[in-house]
């Protein structure tokens, strides 16, 4: 762990002056959004790691590649680190989008907004919005659980081929997932639109119980997911040369 | 004499080229040129030590150590300076010192902005603006923080103006002075091998042509000119790159042949550039003469 930690931290220190700022201005952003009552804005968090990590991929293209050769360090920690890198900040930014709706929620349940925010973005379009989507304020915090675990799943896969097969080959591995999941999305809301599929608030768990154990095993999967694909990427990549 | 390096048999295939029983070793305390043309394989060999490619088989072994097996630690003692940045460009040299510190037991940031500052390199420039003969000088910067004690450079005064690619083999000289360090580098500047190797290595093909002190290679061989008339056809046979031209011809030959040369020939010493050339051109006859028999 020790390794991985200390791998973490130098890829972290390459793309800190890159991504890791726009990182820190999004979290600003979303909060601030947040609790002016556009509470949905609490879902950018679930995206916003992707600057922390994504641009380590485009540093790491050409002579750079080199030091991971040079450095004392066995090769299969620059890899787990690579999973973890992905996973963590994703759980991360998961957890603070859970902790933005419990803290939204919770003013806007108080009628703290000053009226013409509750009446312009609070009461009207935000609610309105998850609303049309069959859903409660509620279901948003199983949602953004689920979307977590769903898009760090996919990063994760698409960094594994990447690792093993590289770009192009990642890239249309991963587009069928995209493609599907997009369609079944607007299918959903379509159908939704014609009462022709159960609400999502039908469709989760009622009881508060369950839904937090969603929660909790939406994060739990992501690990699982990081540990079981940085091993098969560990043991594909092991003879592959820099 | 004790090896920091030795290499015994190391085979490596690629599609197209092949490394062949690759064998040589450095002693502690000299510096060791490894030239060859380009694709000779110097760059794979040198990967190889490094175990960034994967070798056939063979065995490398550098500090006593297997080069595969106890590669964190040797990497540990190791400085490597390549053609280009290994570094992330966007860094300054502060930043450069904290993500590189951790990995080395023996890292001195003290030392290492002392060699930054005797290199003249700026601190709050970002690395990948240096020119390069500054990027060569933050890479030896960099091994010799973390106090390496053998030090391979592939092609590291490629592209370096004259003054810098002094300065830089000024440095290598002053890197062995104490005798427990050594440095293999890799050029096809020759010129910087006369100056400062003791030892040399030359590649061809992807096998070791000749390995020994640059005394041996110089006594070893001469450049032989003449006549045609004058050459006999047993002799001319043991000619390397024999050229025919015009008014005479020119080859290498073997230095043990000196008893079977007529003395109407001329001979002189070869340096390492002309040995390169006339080793090419034998290539360039026998891979013609195949051609011819096909």
């Amino acid at each position: 762990m020790k390794n991985v930690l200390k791998m973490m931290r130098f890829d972290y220190s390459i793309t800190k002056g890159i991504g890791g700022k726009y990182a820190f201005y999004f979290a600003i952003i979303f909060t601030v959004m947040c609790l002016i009552g556009f509470f949905p804005a609490a879902l950018g968090f679930v995206v916003t790691p992707f600057a922390l990590y994504a641009p380590l991929e485009t540093v790491r293209k050409g002579d750079f590649m080199k030091i991971y050769g040079l450095l004392p360090m066995e090769r299969r920690y620059v890899t787990k680190a690579l999973f973890a890198e992905i996973a963590y900040p994703q759980i991360i930014g998961g957890i603070a989008c859970e902790l933005l709706l419990l803290v939204t929620g919770a003013i806007g349940k108080a009628h703290l907004y000053p009226a013409f925010l509750q009446e312009k973005l609070y009461d009207d379009n935000t609610q309105q919005l998850i609303s049309t989507l069959g859903m409660k304020y509620s279901d948003l915090f199983v949602l953004a659980a689920l979307a977590t675990a769903l898009i760090t799943i996919i990063v994760l896969f698409f960094y594994m081929i990447l690792e093993i097969k590289g770009e192009t080959v990642a890239l249309v591995c991963c587009m069928p997932f995209l493609i599907a999941i997009l369609a079944a999305a607007i299918g959903y809301m379509l159908a939704n639109d014609n009462g022709a599929v159960p609400t999502i608030t039908d469709m989760l768990p009622a009881s508060t119980v369950l839904r937090v154990l969603l929660i909790i095993g939406s994060f739990a999967a992501i690990i699982a997911a990081e540990q079981l694909i940085g091993s098969f990427t560990v043991k594909a990549t092991a003879k592959k040369e820099i | 004499m004790e090896n920091i390096l030795d290499i015994k048999g190391l085979n490596k295939a690629y599609e197209g080229f092949a490394l062949k029983d690759v064998t040589f070793s450095l002693p502690k305390g000299y510096i060791m040129g490894f030239v060859g043309q380009n694709g000779s394989g110097k760059t794979t060999t040198i990967r190889s030590i490094l175990n960034m490619a994967n070798i056939d088989s063979g065995k490398i072994s550098i500090f006593g150590l297997d080069s595969v097996e106890n590669a964190v630690e040797i990497k540990e003692r190791l400085g490597v300076v390549f053609d280009s940045l290994y570094l992330a460009n966007h860094l300054n040299i502060k930043q450069i010192d904290k993500q590189l510190a951790p990995f080395y037991k023996d890292w001195s940031s003290e030392e290492f902005f002392r060699r930054i500052k005797a290199f003249g390199l700026p601190d709050n420039k970002k690395v990948g603006d240096f020119s390069k003969g500054m990027k060569m000088k933050l890479m030896v910067a960099v091994a010799l923080s973390h106090k390496a004690e053998l030090m391979i450079l592939d092609e590291p005064t490629s592209g370096l103006d004259p003054v810098a690619r002094d300065e830089l083999l000024d440095i290598l000289s002053e890197y062995i002075s104490d005798d427990s360090r050594s440095v293999l580098f890799s050029t096809h500047i020759t010129s910087d091998v006369e100056r400062i190797a003791d030892y040399i290595t030359v590649l061809h093909g992807g096998k070791v042509w000749f390995t020994g002190t640059k005394d041996e290679l110089h006594e070893k061989y001469l450049v032989l000119r003449g006549a045609e008339e004058d050459i006999s056809s047993s002799l001319r046979e043991k000619c390397i790159g024999f050229h025919g031209y015009r008014n005479g011809f020119d080859a290498l030959i073997s230095a043990d042949l000196l008893d079977e040369i007529p003395p109407e020939l001329e001979t002189e010493k070869a340096s390492i550039d002309e040995i390169l050339v006339y080793i090419a051109k034998e290539d360039s006859h026998e891979k013609r003469s195949e051609n011819d028999e096909v």
